[in-house]
């Protein structure tokens, strides 16, 4: 097993510890970031994600590894930083709506992203209407990924997208929603464009989705 | 036949006169405080103000005269305390929500901050909890052990914790002897101890998920030490009101929207031998007290650990969850533990449904978990503000009419 492959393997099986010594260990071997990258840490996320989805994962599983994957990441970022324009999978804004403190999904699904080699736009918890709009305008993602844990601030999925609408963006971005109370026939019915039962699903949709558009 | 009769009848796998029904016996079969002064004024009843006792989820307390209309089985027993520390036996008048009439401990005092969301802060004026503007819940947002790295600062945070004192026990023997004097419920002693929500309320939740797969001696020695808490509560707990009540209640969430927030293994090897402690803890000091566990979310794949560990009676039976089926669950477990719950859809049906579809779902329900007993009505979770008053009463209406065990 290469340096790459050891990489791979432990932040799969959450190693923490060892991530930030292999991931230099394979700099020092010559391998360049982009390659550490896309080898080790974005092959490792789609298995973590795999297993999660397999229930072969459970959260504390797929946190762990994302916290190793982070490990290594953050000592990559610099090097791919300087290495100039580092090409990203797509851009994606995320948020949790309006009324609603409950991030832990959202905040999975930006590990998953970043995993991904997606460029993530957290907009936080308790985001309004507004601030969804306003990161349209601003960031041009093609997604934007809302997400609720309450019956009462899942009605908020839909405010946001009439307020795209209404500043005529709403065709600019592709919409994702999820959240416990939120199903499919709900995504269908405020016009969302993307439902996803889980994080690992959600980024496997929107990178067939990038793909297709090319 | 008594309230009280009918529960434990059905709690013991036989059928009563008719099904028996629970509506705030503990805090996950309530009602949002706002939700409950509609229904309040809906049904025009004399006293329209509503107590807020859980604090964080906003729970109005359920009175005398809504059991009544409603023909509820089950009283809880409350503790002296609430959340954040504030006492339940003192209440003024607040104005929590901007329609109605609200009373809160008189020892809670929320402040609004400049973007107008309302916070909580503790002694020291840190912030511990915050309700978003128009929002409904107030979340706690700060974990004493959110930087704990060793046992010893788990130890110093439970050298912080004390049991019972006399004046909590007063008052639970009070409250007690009063329900078990004056009325015919059966009691729900609204225990708690709860190890996986512990976890996540101690040191957040992510921060608890990542140390269970990172560095499970840590974790063990906190459940352990909590263990022991929770049994020198539950011995003093016992011996004082252990023969008033007549149910137990435990709870933990170990069920997300779609399967276990666990393996089944982290859950045997973590989890369920300290929920077992507890269960045979109570039955060994009163073998007549039935053990309630709530736990939402998908939890099928836990249910026959959950039974070995001497769990009597599960809640909420969050059917809308995956692999939580009615039929399955009734046939798979109908046996072997009283589904507390399931008797309305609260996701869905409650909230956006027509009285029809309100009508239909409660029967049909009913009509799967009621034969044989083992079958308590509520509906899955708190009734949560936007669900309409008139989709309450018909739930409450259609189990009184549809609920009568005279089909045989």
């Amino acid at each position: 097993m290469n340096t790459i492959e050891k990489l791979r393997e432990s932040v799969i099986n959450f190693q923490i510890k060892e991530v930030p010594e292999l991931t230099k260990k394979a700099l020092e071997e010559g391998h360049n970031a982009l390659e550490i990258l896309n080898e080790g840490l974005i092959k490792a996320m789609e298995v973590v994600g795999e297993k999660y989805e397999k229930q072969e994962y459970f959260l504390p599983e797929l946190l762990a590894a994302a916290q190793s994957m982070y490990a290594s990441l953050d000592i990559l970022k610099p090097l791919l930083a300087k290495s100039g324009k580092i090409e990203k999978v797509g851009k994606v804004v995320l948020g949790t709506v309006k009324g609603d403190l409950h991030d832990i999904g959202k905040n999975i699904l930006k590990m998953m992203f970043e995993g991904a080699n997606f460029e993530v736009i957290d907009l936080g918890r308790d985001v309004p209407a507004e601030k969804f709009v306003e990161a349209v305008e601003k960031e041009h993602p093609q997604f934007i990924g809302m997400s609720a844990l309450l019956t009462t601030t899942m009605l908020q999925m839909k405010e946001v997208i009439e307020k795209l609408k209404e500043n005529g963006l709403r065709d600019k971005v592709k919409i994702m929603v999820g959240g416990a109370p939120v199903t499919e026939e709900y995504a269908k019915e405020i016009g969302a464009d993307i439902y996803a039962d889980n994080a690992s699903e959600a980024v496997r949709i929107a990178k067939g989705l990038v793909k297709i558009s090319g | 036949m008594t309230s009280r009769e009918r529960v434990i009848m059905s709690l013991k796998h036989k059928e009563p006169d008719r099904v028996p029904v629970d509506f705030d016996g503990m805090r996950s079969t309530g009602i949002h405080a706002r939700a409950y002064s509609e229904l309040k004024r809906h049904l025009n009843l004399n006293d329209k103000s509503v107590r807020i006792y859980d604090l964080g989820q906003q729970l109005g307390e359920v009175d005398e005269e809504t059991r009544q209309i409603f023909n509820v089985d089950v009283v809880a027993l409350k503790g002296l305390y609430t959340n954040f520390g504030c006492r339940l036996d003192r209440w003024k008048k607040f104005p929590m929500f901007s329609d109605g009439e609200y009373y809160v401990p008189e020892d809670f005092n929320p402040e609004k901050d400049e973007e107008g969301n309302w916070v909580v802060k503790d002694e020291t004026g840190r912030v511990i909890a915050k309700m978003p503007k128009g929002g409904y819940y107030f979340d706690g947002i700060y974990y004493p052990l959110e930087n704990a790295q060793t046992k010893e600062d788990i130890d110093k945070f439970f050298a912080s914790l004390k049991p019972l004192d006399d004046e909590e026990v007063n008052y639970l023997i009070e409250n007690a002897k009063y329900f078990r004097e004056n009325t015919n419920y059966a009691i729900m002693g609204n225990f708690g101890g709860n190890f996986f929500e512990a976890g996540h309320g101690a040191f957040g939740y992510q921060k608890f998920m990542e140390l269970l797969a990172f560095d499970r001696s840590l974790v063990e020695h906190f459940l352990g030490r909590l263990e022991e808490y929770y049994l020198k509560n539950l011995e003093i707990y016992l011996e004082n009101v252990g023969d008033y009540i007549d149910i137990i209640q435990f709870g933990d969430d170990f069920g997300s929207q779609n399967g276990p927030q666990i393996s089944l293994k982290m859950f045997r090897e973590l989890f369920k031998p300290h929920l077992k402690r507890l269960c045979e803890y109570t039955k060994k000091k009163n073998k007549n007290i039935f053990t309630f566990l709530h736990s939402c979310g998908s939890i099928s794949a836990l249910l026959p650990d959950i039974i070995d560990a001497g769990v009597d009676i599960i809640n909420p039976v969050q059917t809308s969850a995956a692999n939580m089926d009615p039929e399955f669950l009734k046939k798979e477990f109908g046996d072997s533990i009283t589904f507390w719950g399931g008797g309305a859809d609260t996701q869905k049906i409650l909230p956006f449904g027509s009285k029809e579809e309100v009508i239909e779902d409660v029967k049909r329900r009913i009509d799967i978990f009621a034969p044989g007993g083992g079958f308590v009505f509520t509906a899955v979770h708190n009734i949560q503000y936007g669900v309409p008053a008139q989709n309450v009463v018909t739930m409450f209406e259609t189990v009184k009419n549809h609920g009568k065990y005279d089909w045989h």
